[in-house]
């Protein structure tokens, strides 16, 4: 068991104790009590209880054999479909010693391509006289139609501020510390629904304080978002387009940043600017341009810092020269 | 302040240093307009940069005594403008030797061009054919102008300086300046100038900034590889480039692979284009070059190297409004480096990501993909900077190394101690689980 990192060591074990989401919970207990599961599928935003669902079935299932009886795989990590029914055949050959099926747990599966999906759907009906297929995705309507109609749905729903709270402070009490009413506002609204969020930034801000109040959060929420990035925009928009790149890469260099991580924080920052709303349109438009072209190129620092001119322009336009 | 190549710009022709082959020609055609109105009326001086033919020109002009009238890069040299100078100083010649005549000087004519300035160089011509005026025109690049605009003129070559003669001016300036130079930093100056006495003496002058000596050490930020030698001379080609041909001839001559030129011209773009618009549009260029290559790479698709090549050379040539013209220093894609620190970076990334996941292991540790596991990292920097015991249970727990750890904290010293207490965590804790298995055991069979 983890302890060192809290979203793990305060994850539910029982299927009971899964915060919120009760509508779920009362289906899944259901179905516990049967021993019998259809393939599922769970769809919601992160940090809503949908992997420690399924591992929390798994175990009360299966008790302590469940690590042989459940298959954890992370679409967006597998390289390719064939890697996944690679995985899940090796998986499925056995026979579950303790049930009468094991569980494959697919976690992000909206991350597979359409084609990846029709292929994940054949490997589902080859394998369902042995297995069970958990499925999570953010949207349920990026799945593909004939593998909805082949699980049964649940829906995680953001957290209700109430639910979040209790939880931080059961944690709280147990690492012995001052929660303050005031610590508790502000991580839930930084967290927006999102447990493991919350949690996170509870730890992060007891590594700073055992007392916990907003300053210290906002402090915390401040430091994990490199405000780097919003003055590299800055600096570009201002026409110090040599120090932009330098800044630019300093960053790359310290967070170890991929090019698309680069503009996917540009993307979040441009609607903070301080600067016309026409222009923050303009500045997204620019950006997704180059996210393409991130993709289609070789090089993403060229392209991003090609993106830093085209920044320095916007901030700069130049009268007609005379 | 004056820069030093104001300062001791030569104000006579026979201070000029190099080329006496060139004035003498110069002096000549000058003499001949005593006598009447040569056949051409025009005379033009080319060569590389730093050769000395902008200073001969006005030399000879106020040694000769006429008066100049200049029309340099800094003007626009729209048809209009051409005509409104040159018309009415052409227009005051007169046939009488006798009177004060005056010289006309435009500097970069090969600069002349570009939507700006169209017409520019047609009106140029035709007050050539009519001039009553001498008219000297400058150019680096006397092949970038039509054949039948250098037909008119009296063609006078400037050959880079020698490197001895470069080596004299430099003593000289040391002396007058009061510097005790090491001959070896000033002859690698010399060497490094190759053959443009400007660019010689602007290093002189930057290595001497705000001291009194100057040693051979001090010149190691000058010193360049030969390969760096020609690269230089491949971006200047493209920066300074003012047609399609020229620019792509330059990369077409150069020994570097078009992956290296495409970093060298983004690295020096900035220093090079100074406006907004240009900037952006030249970066446009590398940027679409960029995308050639990257399809070539994924499609092995060979024949599409050619438009990455265009749009690097000739794209960014023509992404110009207008011509800067001036020295620069050129500077090492600082992007070659980066891009292996980082993806250094991103390796270390990726197996802290693939520890916490514990794949390698039989059992699970944190649950989620890579993409989650990497989001924890900010989280997990921050309590490595701010708490040593949570930082050591977390190094423990998913058997981070130094490496790991040093990804989060800069400070070397705690980095280790955090690594070392890791590892008493973990020893304690192997500990105890022995413990707990034999007192398992003892229950079991006990």
């Amino acid at each position: 068991m983890i302890e060192s990192i809290w979203v793990e060591k305060y994850r539910p074990q029982k299927v009971d104790e899964i915060v919120g989401q009760d509508g779920v919970v009362e289906r899944l207990k259901g179905y516990l009590k049967t021993k019998n599961l259809p393939n599922m599928l769970f769809a919601g935003p992160p940090g809503t209880g949908k992997t420690t669902a399924a591992l929390a079935l798994a175990k009360e299932l299966f008790g302590k054999a469940w690590r042989e009886n459940f298959l954890e795989l992370n679409a967006s990590d597998e390289r390719g479909i064939n890697i996944v029914r690679g995985k899940i055949k090796d998986f499925a050959r056995t026979r579950s010693v303790v049930g009468d099926f094991k569980i494959i747990f697919l976690d992000e599966a909206d991350a597979l391509t359409k084609d990846a999906q029709h292929a994940l759907r054949r490997t589902m009906e080859r394998y369902t006289g042995t297995c069970r297929f958990i499925l999570s995705a953010n949207y349920s309507s990026k799945i593909i139609e004939p593998i909805q109609s082949r699980c049964a749905l649940f829906r995680f729903s953001p957290l209700r501020d109430e639910d979040i709270k209790k939880r931080l402070e059961f944690i709280a009490s147990k690492e012995k510390l001052k929660l303050e009413e005031s610590g508790i506002e502000a991580i839930l609204y930084v967290a927006e629904g999102d447990l493991r969020k919350a949690i996170n930034l509870l730890q992060s801000a007891a590594a700073y304080s055992n007392e916990i109040n907003d300053e210290l959060i906002f402090k915390v929420v401040a430091k994990a978002r490199p405000e780097d990035i919003r003055d590299i925009i800055n600096l570009a928009l201002g026409g110090k387009f040599t120090v932009a790149r330098e800044r630019l890469r300093e960053l790359l260099i310290t967070y170890g940043m991929s090019g698309e991580d680069v503009v996917e924080q540009f993307h979040r920052e441009v609607f903070r600017l301080d600067i016309p709303e026409e222009e923050k349109v303009k500045l997204a438009g620019m950006i997704g341009e180059y996210d393409f072209r991130i993709k289609e190129g070789s090089n993403e620092l060229l392209q991003l810092e090609s993106l830093l001119a085209q920044f320095t322009l916007l901030g700069n336009p130049e009268k007609e020269t005379e | 302040m004056l820069t030093w190549v104001e300062k001791y710009r030569p104000q006579k022709l026979r201070d000029i240093a190099g080329n006496p082959r060139a004035i003498k020609d110069l002096v000549k055609w000058a003499e001949s307009w005593k006598k009447g109105i040569p056949t051409k009326k025009a005379i033009l001086l080319h060569g590389p940069p730093g050769t000395g033919k902008t200073t001969t020109a006005y030399a000879l002009a106020r040694e000769l005594g006429y008066d100049y009238i200049e029309l340099n890069a800094s003007d626009s040299r729209t048809k209009d403008i051409v005509d409104r100078i040159i018309g009415n100083a052409s227009k005051l010649g007169t046939l009488n030797p006798n009177l004060v005549k005056k010289v006309l000087i435009i500097d970069e004519v090969d600069g002349i061009h570009g939507k700006e300035e169209y017409g520019g160089l047609a009106a140029l011509k035709k007050w050539i054919k009519t001039s009553l005026q001498p008219i000297i025109l400058i150019a680096n690049d006397p092949w970038a102008l039509p054949k039948e605009f250098r037909n008119l003129c009296e063609m006078v070559a400037f050959k880079r300086i020698d490197q001895r003669t470069v080596l004299k001016v430099l003593k000289k300036i040391c002396s007058r300046e009061g510097i005790t130079a090491d001959e070896r930093a000033l002859k690698l100056i010399a060497t490094n100038s190759n053959g443009d006495l400007r660019s010689a003496i602007n290093d002189l002058q930057s290595l001497s900034e705000g001291k009194k000596k100057i040693s051979l050490d001090d010149t190691d930020i000058l010193t360049i590889r030969d390969s760096e030698l020609r690269i230089f001379e491949t971006m200047a080609r493209i920066f300074k480039a003012t047609s399609c041909d020229r620019a792509k001839e330059a990369l077409r001559e150069s020994e570097e692979q078009p992956e290296t030129v495409l970093m060298w011209v983004a690295e020096n773009l900035p220093i090079e284009y100074e406006d907004p618009s240009d900037l952006a549009r030249g970066y446009d260029s590398i940027s679409k070059a960029d995308i050639f290559l990257g399809r070539i790479e994924r499609r092995q698709d060979w024949g599409l190297l050619k438009y990455a090549v265009d749009y690097m050379s000739a794209g960014v040539a023509m992404a110009k409004k207008r011509r800067y013209h001036k020295w620069s220093r050129y500077q090492y894609p600082k992007i070659l480096t980066i891009y292996a620190e980082t993806r250094k970076k991103r390796e270390i990334m990726n197996s802290i990501a693939e520890k916490l996941q514990g794949k390698k292991d039989t059992y699970e540790k944190c649950h989620g993909s890579k993409k989650l596991m990497k989001s924890y990292l900010p989280i997990m920097r921050i309590i490595f900077n701010n708490n040593y015991e949570m930082a050591a249970q977390i190094a423990s727990e998913f058997e981070l190394n130094l490496e790991d750890i040093s990804f989060f904290i800069e400070d070397n010293e705690t980095a280790g101690k955090i690594y070392y207490r890791a590892k008493e965590l973990t020893s304690e804790r192997i500990k105890l689980k022995t413990r707990g298995e034999k007192q398992i055991s003892l229950l079991e069979f006990g």
